[in-house]
């Protein structure tokens, strides 16, 4: 009985070290401060899809915030005022994190 | 004679659950570069032996914890560690064992991986080593080497993976006086159906279903097939997956539907699975 309350206790802790507000669904930053681009994603098939790459497209030099959404297919990036982003660095990000690209919408 | 039903009763342990086992779901897909994945769970299983012959029993509970890391997008590397507590029972004697299980490493290989608009399809291949590294009577004491082969799909939130998988046991380091342990051969068909949960995108609930099949080798000597060792088992796992951004929690029961053990061993019992995962 013991080693079962001691593993449900690092479970629960585990849990509440990890659990976090429910986060947004656009990007963080103040969507005047910089041009959104975004590009249709395909591959993504949960929730926890986003994260990875989120965090590949923020390492695009230019790119303040990144949001991808599994349901809606799509990469929402911020860009910089003044930076250039191509869409080969961001296919580049999208492959990184084996989804697929598909076009720039917007 | 208290050590001798113990050593009888050793003897009825089949081999160890060396497979990972659980929540296969997203085994087969490997994860963005650069991405870090840490997972730990705590399994409770039972096992007893056939009614009629004796009492004997073992509880077991394992704590595994588990580091994978995106190394390519392709290349996948992770490390497992599990935290082991085993009860034995004969004649109302119990015997407590516990430590570290054999370090297990692996590596995973995206071959094949097409995503469209409508679905998503993958293989990769597994290779992992168990390394001798546990705890004295915990141990297998002996180098094993794991092949697996992940076939993966997606559409619309359900998603299917089915993995074979092959375990050549005892590759190196066998104590001389043992036999050789048997290998492993095993399928497992992980279905799921993410439901999202609100508006944010960021939650999702997954029923999930799994269907294992898992054949065991007797062991040898000098060629020789070991009584009372190795098995065949067909088991289903009903279990839920819950997902809010980069943590899940998972729970799964798994339960034996038919088994079969050679000779005179303790069968399988149900198994209780709780896991969280945690992604950066």
């Amino acid at each position: 009985m013991r080693p079962t309350l001691i593993a449900i206790t690092c479970l629960a802790l585990l849990a509440g070290c990890s659990s976090a507000p429910e986060p947004e669904s656009e990007p963080q930053s103040d969507p005047q401060v910089g041009e959104l681009i975004e590009f249709e994603v395909f591959g993504m098939d949960c929730p926890g899809c986003h994260g990875g790459l989120e965090n590949l497209a923020m390492e695009i030099p230019g790119v303040s915030a990144a949001k991808a959404s599994w349901q809606d297919q799509k990469l929402v990036l911020e860009i910089e005022e003044g930076a250039e982003v191509s869409e080969d660095q961001v296919h580049d990000a999208i492959n990184r994190a084996n989804f697929t690209a598909g076009d720039r919408v917007k | 004679m208290k050590w001798l039903a113990f050593l009888l009763l050793l003897a009825l342990i089949p081999a160890t659950e060396s497979l990972a086992v659980g929540i296969s779901i997203d085994a087969g897909l490997t994860p963005p570069q650069g991405r870090w994945i840490l997972r730990t769970q705590v399994r409770s299983m039972s096992r007893t032996a056939p009614e009629g012959t004796t009492d004997a029993g073992m509880d077991r509970l394992m704590v595994p914890l588990v580091v994978v890391y995106g190394l390519r997008p392709q290349l996948t590397l992770g490390v497992r560690q599990i935290i082991d507590w085993r009860t034995m029972t004969m004649m109302g004697n119990e015997n407590k064992e516990s430590g570290f299980s054999d370090l297990y490493v692996f590596a995973k290989y995206k071959v094949w991986r097409i995503n469209t608009r409508s679905y998503t399809l993958g293989i990769a291949p597994l290779v992992g080593v168990d390394v001798p590294t546990g705890s004295s009577g915990i141990s297998n004491e002996f180098w094993s080497i794991n092949t697996g082969l992940f076939f993966s799909g997606r559409s619309d939130g359900w998603g299917a993976d089915l993995t074979v998988g092959y375990r050549f046991s005892g590759v190196a380091n066998v104590p001389a006086d043992d036999p050789d342990p048997g290998n492993e051969l095993g399928l497992n068909l992980a279905l799921a159906k993410q439901i999202p949960i609100g508006k944010s995108g960021q939650t999702a609930l997954a029923p999930v279903f799994e269907i294992s099949w898992k054949d065991t080798a007797s062991d040898q000597a000098d060629g020789v097939e070991t009584p009372n060792s190795g098995e065949t088992a067909f088991t289903l796992a009903p279990g839920l997956k819950y997902t809010r951004g980069d943590l899940i929690i998972e729970g799964l029961v798994r339960f034996p539907v038919s088994q079969d053990q050679k000779g005179m061993q303790m069968e399988i019992g149900n198994m209780y699975l709780i896991g969280i995962r945690h992604m950066y």
